[in-house]
């Protein structure tokens, strides 16, 4: 009995035995929870130093345009919403409806309007500069014209003298732009004799005159023809290549055609930003196509997002958005285009999308 | 830059409305001068003019006689806002008026009003014996009174009484009492000597260009307006403010060299004007070797003040609110300035419009010439920081925080 333990006795080595290795396995958790600890803090340091480093990097700073919290009023009227962005080199298309902000947050880069709230730095420079910004930005409003008894020549050296640019250098400027837009030969002609796309290329002509680092163009295609947008959109993207080039509209073919990243603007607030390709893929297996009859479009109006109809004879092909599998006869899944897209994210943000219907209600599948 | 701004205000029709306009006020109004010599006042001729004595006596002996002649007229002349109105009193203030009368003139209301025999100085037609109608200059019929021993100053307050009993307006406050009562007629040795005063090599060409400046400034005071106010709105009627203001030029630029560009071409006429002036008086005074430096600095010195003024108010005015306000504000002062101006002997500190409507004067001018080196500093001072209220103005526009008042819009 003196050499085996008793059971008390073998009772409480157990016990202890547990007790250990209950404290060893918890020691092992905290020291497991502390170096994840540890991990997630060094990951979000090295992440703060990269962004630091990013923009601290010679040249970074001066290679893209950022908003943090930018709000501005008209009055007791919100027009922009804490706003946040970033835009780097290349086209960049802000997207939205009529009175959705993008001239208000064109014009606050332009330096034309002031913000009552938050930052923004063009090529590192402070808004608040506002002569060392106008040296570097390129703005073509939505709505302009220019002094109608002047020549296409006279008006862009005026614009070019109030640039401040040398005389050698405007005349040099001028030549090459007027080539590149395709005015040469209206050279001397009046601005009022100019039709509404030759006056859009102007437009753009006074706008790169200086050779800015950033072109701001808002709503340039709005009553162009369709050869004269797509001359344009092409443009753009040629000097988009060695500039930043933030092009506004609420055109989505524009956007589609000619920008890799873009940002939707809703009353005020950005409700997505980010890569062309990853905005279809948001949207990617909520487009539908479906053959129906005309009586029943109604029906399907009310409760999907029709994004297209196309009437063949007594039938009418409609695709439209769903979540789910619709139920409607032989609709397959159509692929993604961007005005689905751009819908498709609008409904994400619970806006109200009219034009396609589906107000809502117990039948809307939204 | 300047030289594109002027090429803009020289396609602007509205400028060569006012260049026309210019030339065509110079031609009907000062030319004629220059058609011959200055006469020479010839003893006997009759009238040789007027001068401005500003003698106590004179004006209170003529004011209290135009008094008088009122009160037995019935009614009382006065320019409320410059416009001629007859006043009728009421009866207190009728009472009122005879005691003012008494106090100056001895005569009891009594008297006054039993006078019957009244009647204004005019010309009378009258028929000879051959039954012909022949025109007669009559003084007026004037009751006799003894002018009453009353002091200067107290002569002053019972002539504001008198202002004050007609409504204000009348000839007898106390700043147009010396103007309306204190001209004389010149005589003869008078007129000799003011003609010689200026007729010499040294003052003839100043006498002209003070005749010059009297006519050109009425019309200085208000034709720039319309060419200021058209241009300073050119950015807005054509829709071209977003593309001027995101430029890098300073706001300070953009408005000095307008402003500069204007003022410059504005006075290109007058300066045409003023050169042909000279030419002519170098033609008709050959015996002179004239000295015209002197006039042409009294010329821009005069005007030159007057026209910045009228377009540095233009513009400030059309930023503002619109052009159409700039046009009235400057109608309006224009027409205030012309209004409450005798024709000479009559400058202000504060008057626009500065008047000298004769040749001669010379002795006048100088005794006014502190007052006028006063007024045109003023007005040059005002023209420049009216400028750079603009300048505070635009560099606000640009930036989307100065709307134009009253809802006209700028840059929406």
């Amino acid at each position: 009995m003196d050499n085996k333990r008793t059971v008390k006795e073998q009772e409480n080595v157990k016990e202890q035995e547990n007790a250990k290795e209950q404290d060893t396995m918890k020691g092992r958790e905290n020291a497991k929870e502390q170096d994840s600890m540890k991990e997630q803090e060094n990951a979000r340091e090295q992440d703060t130093m990269k962004t630091q480093n990013m923009e601290e990097r010679p040249g970074a700073a001066e290679e893209r345009i950022v908003m943090r919290h930018v709000s501005k009023y008209y009055g007791k009227k919100q027009a922009l919403k804490d706003v946040s962005l970033t835009i780097d080199k290349g086209m960049f298309g802000l997207l939205g409806r009529n009175g959705a902000g993008k001239t208000t947050l064109m014009k606050i880069l332009a330096t034309l309007h002031g913000k009552q709230s938050g930052s923004v730095t063009v090529c590192g420079i402070p808004i608040e500069e506002a002569k060392a910004v106008r040296e570097i930005i390129g703005y073509l409003p939505q709505d302009f014209s220019m002094y109608p008894s002047m020549t296409v020549r006279e008006a862009l050296d005026y614009l070019g003298v109030l640039s401040e640019m040398p005389k050698a250098k405007r005349r040099e400027r001028i030549d090459s732009l007027l080539k590149k837009v395709h005015l040469s030969d209206e050279r001397h002609k009046k601005i009022r004799s100019l039709s509404g796309g030759m006056k859009r290329r102007l437009g753009i002509a006074q706008a790169l005159l200086h050779d800015p680092r950033v072109l701001i163009v808002d709503e340039p295609t709005a009553g162009l023809d369709p050869e004269e947008r797509i001359r344009f959109r092409n443009l753009l993207c040629e000097v988009a290549e060695e500039r930043i080039v933030i092009l506004s509209t609420h055109i989505v073919g524009d956007i589609e055609a000619a920008c890799e990243n873009l940002a939707i603007l809703n009353e005020g607030e950005i409700l997505w930003q980010g890569t062309l390709d990853e905005i279809l893929l948001n949207a990617a297996g909520k487009v539908w196509r479906a053959e129906i009859s005309g009586g029943e479009l109604a029906r399907v109006k009310k409760k999907y997002i029709v994004t297209g109809m196309l009437k063949q004879g007594n039938h009418m092909t409609v695709r439209f958005l769903s979540e789910a599998p619709p139920d409607i006869a032989g609709a397959v899944q159509d692929e993604a285009n961007c005005e689905d897209a751009y819908l498709y994210c609008l409904y994400q943000s619970g806006c109200e999308v009219m034009g396609g219907e589906a107000a809502g209600g117990e039948e809307s599948c939204f | 830059m300047f030289l594109m701004e002027c090429r803009k205000i020289w396609r602007s029709f509205l400028f060569w409305i006012f260049a026309a306009a210019v030339l065509g006020a110079y031609l009907t109004q000062f030319a004629p001068e220059l058609t011959e010599r200055m006469a020479k006042p010839v003893e006997g001729n009759g009238s040789y003019g007027s001068i401005v004595t500003k003698d106590p006596d004179v004006i209170r002996q003529k004011a209290v006689q135009n008094l008088v002649e009122e009160y037995l007229k019935g009614y009382y002349a006065a320019y409320p806002l410059l416009i001629y109105k007859e006043v009728f009193l009421k009866e207190d203030d009728s009472v009122r008026m005879a005691a003012i009368l008494e106090e100056l003139t001895g005569m009891t209301k009594e008297e006054l009003d039993s006078f019957t025999d009244y009647e204004p100085a005019g010309f009378y037609m009258k028929e000879d014996g051959d039954g012909r109608q022949t025109g007669e200059y009559h003084e007026a019929v004037m009751p006799d009174y003894t002018p009453q021993e009353v002091s200067y100053e107290r002569f002053l307050e019972l002539m504001e009484q008198a202002d004050a009993l007609i409504g204000g307006g009348s000839s007898y406050a106390e700043k147009k009492l010396a103007l309306e009562f204190s001209t004389v007629p010149m005589d003869y040795a008078a007129a000799v000597e003011e003609y010689h005063a200026v007729v010499n090599r040294e003052n003839i060409v100043e006498a002209y260009i003070r005749l010059y400046c009297d006519y050109m400034g009425i019309f200085l005071a208000i034709l720039p307006v319309f060419t200021a106010a058209a241009f300073f709105d050119m950015d807005r009627r054509n829709n071209m403010g977003a593309l001027i203001y995101s430029r890098k030029i300073s706001s300070v630029k953009i408005v000095g060299m307008r402003y500069g560009a204007l003022v410059f071409c504005m006075a290109l006429p007058l300066l045409l004007t003023l050169l042909y002036t000279v030419l002519r008086l170098k033609g008709l005074y050959p015996e002179f070797d004239i000295v015209w430096q002197k006039g042409i600095c009294l010329a821009v010195f005069w005007l030159l003040p007057e026209l910045m003024t009228v377009i540095a108010l233009g513009m400030v005015v059309t930023e503002l609110v619109s052009p159409l306000l700039a046009v009235l504000v400057q109608g309006v002062w224009w027409y205030l300035s012309l209004g409450g101006n005798e024709l000479k002997g009559a400058m202000t500190k504060w008057s626009l419009i500065l008047r000298h409507n004769t040749l001669t004067g010379l002795h006048l001018f100088r005794e006014e010439y502190p007052i006028f080196l006063w007024n045109r500093s003023f007005y040059l001072i005002a023209a420049l920081a009216l400028v750079a209220v603009e300048v505070f103005l635009f560099e606000r526009k640009r930036k989307g925080m100065q709307k134009c008042v009253f809802g006209a819009k700028s840059l929406k």
